[in-house]
């Protein structure tokens, strides 16, 4: 049995136990599929559990996972970087910056559409912004050279962000909600938050698997990839085009997900070696089944003081931890 | 130049997501919820014929200081407790004598004596030493004129206590609380910066009420500019309100009415429990209704057991929701277990009414909700639940007041 033929089918194998989640909650199953299948039926027009609730919820923890894992990978190939994702070129510190001044403006009570539009609009805008200014920098490594734009927009950004919710610090109420939108949550999410994020995550993702290969050349190096004609500045543009989208949904659908799309590429690895060519499959099946398991266990075990963007951020910082230590050790037995 | 055919691509996928946004935001589902009663359109809880009614803008009024208001409840309250003790009543709730006869001198001393008589009687009481909630000794100034408040509890009592000239400074956030302080009054207080060290240093106040939670830099700034201060803990009980109020009124010279509005805020708690003596007589005739208690944000929350509204929840009988293990922290709550609880009068705490409406009239699964079916859905105000001062009558007003609407509806 193969590498990656194993870790297929424990990704499918997690993603069935983790399905499991949809017939859990406080409702008993068979008033909720009674309620269902009467939905279905047209006999009746009740809100339900089923419809209304863990189907929308479930459809936007599978995006979400789908599309921070595939983020992450594709970061980590373009970068070379084994630490890389979104954050790390400012894509997510700009939609979350566009989102905070909706959430301060109120246009999301009258416009739900508003969130994933500037979630779409932030993450977009500073991949533009990124590009522009790094292009004064192309006599020397332009790979690098975004790099270093990218942490500095996202400091700039980052500070921008700060400093309006300190003139905002007696809105406690408006404090409070952003509080509550920045930890990650899943709570109450439905066909709203579907209509948010899925056609993004759908283009993303299909983006994506079709570079696989490309991705997996492009890690190799730019040099290495123009030499077995890969066209780099297009590939790494759209690919770019996809990262800003696959994050720009998830912020708009759940809120801000830290460390998720760092760590989850690097344990497939692990499974599948460092080919990118099944990683990226492997980690929209295994990114969307680890997610919907994470919400399941914290629904399961009623943890109510972590948030799912907590309890990521969390694990995530440990294995960053250890990831770094790991590295450390290696180098050591080298020398 | 880009390709036809990556052109086409790009186009395909703009539109794609633009198309499905369309169609899906277009007319966002919303459904009418009926009748949102609010607490301001029922002005008063009036349950029992032989009991005066308990008005909420007489209530805030003598909240903010209105001697003759406040003295005059009492009274009334006073009176009330006695007719529900002559009906054979059980656990009516009373000032004791002292308390009540306390109250009625204050009032009259305040109302008809002169200057000079209340400042010796003020003199008599007054003790030199006083020890703050940390546990140091403040040397009691002579008259403090200028007085910084940097918490909005403090700010509330010395608002209610003092004459807004004396008062330096208010957090900006307390002068957006329209609802409990007019702006009439907070606009006759300059807008002086009160994280501006210099501008204090220009006009010192006599003395600075500060917080745990304030901020420690500034602090001690205003230790390095020899500003007293008098640093007062989260008030997290309604004792401890009570508490607070005596000892700033005493710190301040205006003792007498500080003691009275301290009287004022245990008589009116007393008072609103007897009305909920009368409410629970009418359950004792028909089911107890399953009430539902939360805030909203961007998701329904329900109040943490030691949170100001938790402790009112807990005086009001309300059966808690959650374990009391739960209880300890202001959970989150989603729709599914919202539906399962089906309650027959939901209250919302909430800052921000119309925007709380309309996120609700996107919710679909309320429309399954009996207090929704039966038009038993309250709006109270958030502030007010939470804001740690004598105002905390108010929300206690406003939670028996839902209860008892939705008696009545």
């Amino acid at each position: 049995m193969t590498k990656p033929f194993l870790a297929y089918t424990l990704g499918l194998l997690l993603l069935v136990i983790s399905s499991l989640s949809i017939f859990f909650g406080e409702v008993p199953w068979t008033m909720v599929w009674q309620g269902a299948l009467d939905r279905l039926y047209g006999l009746s027009n009740a809100w339900n559990p089923l419809i209304d609730e863990r189907l929308p919820r479930f459809i936007v923890l599978l995006s979400t996972g789908a599309s921070l894992a595939v983020s992450g990978a594709v970061m980590q190939a373009l970068f070379h970087n084994p630490l890389a994702s979104p954050s790390i070129l400012g894509i997510s510190c700009g939609g979350c910056l566009c989102i905070v001044i909706v959430f301060i403006l109120g246009w999301n009570i009258h416009y739900p559409y508003a969130i994933p539009i500037a979630a779409f609009g932030g993450s977009l805008g500073t991949l533009l912004l990124i590009y522009l200014l790094s292009s004064y920098f192309r006599g020397t490594s332009s790979l690098n050279s975004l790099l270093l734009m990218g942490i500095a927009l996202s400091t700039l950004l980052l500070s921008v962000q700060s400093a309006l919710l300190y003139a905002m610090r007696d809105q406690w109420q408006l404090i409070q909600t952003l509080t509550e939108w920045e930890a990650g949550s899943t709570l109450d999410r439905n066909w709203k938050h579907v209509h948010m994020q899925f056609p993004l995550a759908c283009i993303g993702l299909l983006v994506c698997w079709r570079y696989r290969r490309e991705i997996d050349i492009l890690s190799l190096g730019e040099e290495e990839s123009l030499n077995l004609g890969v066209d780099v500045s297009t590939v790494r543009w759209r690919l770019f085009l996809c990262v800003a989208i696959l994050t720009a949904g998830s912020l708009a659908a759940v809120g801000s997900i830290a460390f998720f799309g760092l760590i989850l590429p690097h344990i497939l690895r692990y499974f599948n070696g460092p080919s990118n060519l099944h990683l990226i499959p492997l980690c929209i099946i295994v990114g969307a089944s680890s997610l919907v398991g994470l919400d399941f266990l914290l629904r399961l075990l009623q943890i109510q003081a972590f948030s799912i963007g907590n309890i990521s951020a969390i694990l995530g910082a440990l294995f960053f931890i250890l990831l770094l230590m790991g590295r450390q050790s290696v180098t050591e037995n080298l020398n | 130049m880009i390709r036809r055919s990556a052109l086409f691509y790009y186009a395909t996928s703009i539109l794609l997501i633009a198309v499905w946004w369309m169609l899906a935001f277009k007319n966002p589902s919303s459904h009418s919820l009926p009748v949102f009663a609010q607490i301001e359109q029922f002005p008063q809880i009036s349950l029992h014929t032989s009991l005066s009614p308990i008005r909420r803008n007489l209530l805030l009024e003598a909240l903010s200081g209105d001697i003759a208001l406040m003295a005059q409840l009492i009274a009334d309250w006073d009176l009330d407790a006695q007719i529900l003790e002559n009906e054979g009543q059980k656990n009516v709730k009373r000032l004791e004598r002292n308390a009540y006869l306390q109250s009625q001198l204050l009032s009259r001393q305040l109302l008809t004596y002169s200057p000079e008589r209340l400042r010796s009687i003020r003199e008599k009481e007054r003790q030199n030493e006083l020890q703050d909630d940390f546990g140091y000794t403040f040397q009691s100034c002579q008259d403090p004129q200028r007085l910084f408040p940097q918490t909005y509890a403090a700010a509330s009592f010395l608002l209610a206590l003092a004459e807004p000239e004396r008062i330096v400074a208010l957090p900006n956030g307390l002068r957006e609380l329209t609802q409990l302080f007019p702006q009439k009054i907070t606009q006759q207080i300059p807008d002086l910066d009160r994280f501006n060290a210099e501008k204090l240093y220009l006009s010192p106040p006599d003395i600075a009420f500060v917080a745990d939670y304030s901020h420690p830099s500034f602090v001690e700034t205003m230790q390095n500019q020899q500003i007293p201060l008098f640093k007062i803990k989260n008030l997290d009980s309604i004792t401890e309100i009570i508490q607070s109020i005596k000892r700033v009124g005493h710190l301040i010279d205006c003792s007498l009415k500080a003691n009275l509005l301290a009287i004022f805020v245990e008589a009116a708690f007393m008072a609103i429990d007897n009305h909920l003596l009368a409410l629970q007589e009418q359950w004792k005739q028909q089911s107890i209704p399953k009430v539902l208690v939360v805030s909203h944000h961007s998701h329904f929350y329900l109040p943490s057991s030691h949170s100001l509204t938790g402790q009112l929840l807990k005086r009001l009988g309300i059966c808690a929701l959650q374990s009391s293990e739960e209880a300890q922290l202001r959970n989150a709550i989603d729709q599914e277990k919202i539906v399962q609880f089906n309650p027959d009068c939901m209250i919302v705490s909430t800052a921000n009414r119309q925007a709380t409406e309309i996120q609700m009239s996107h919710d679909f699964s309320l429309t399954e909700l009996t207090a929704v079916k039966q038009s038993k859905l309250f709006f109270v105000d958030e502030p007010t639940q939470q804001f740690p001062s004598q105002f905390i009558v108010l929300a206690y007003f406003d939670l028996l007041h839902a209860i008892a609407s939705a008696n009545t509806v």
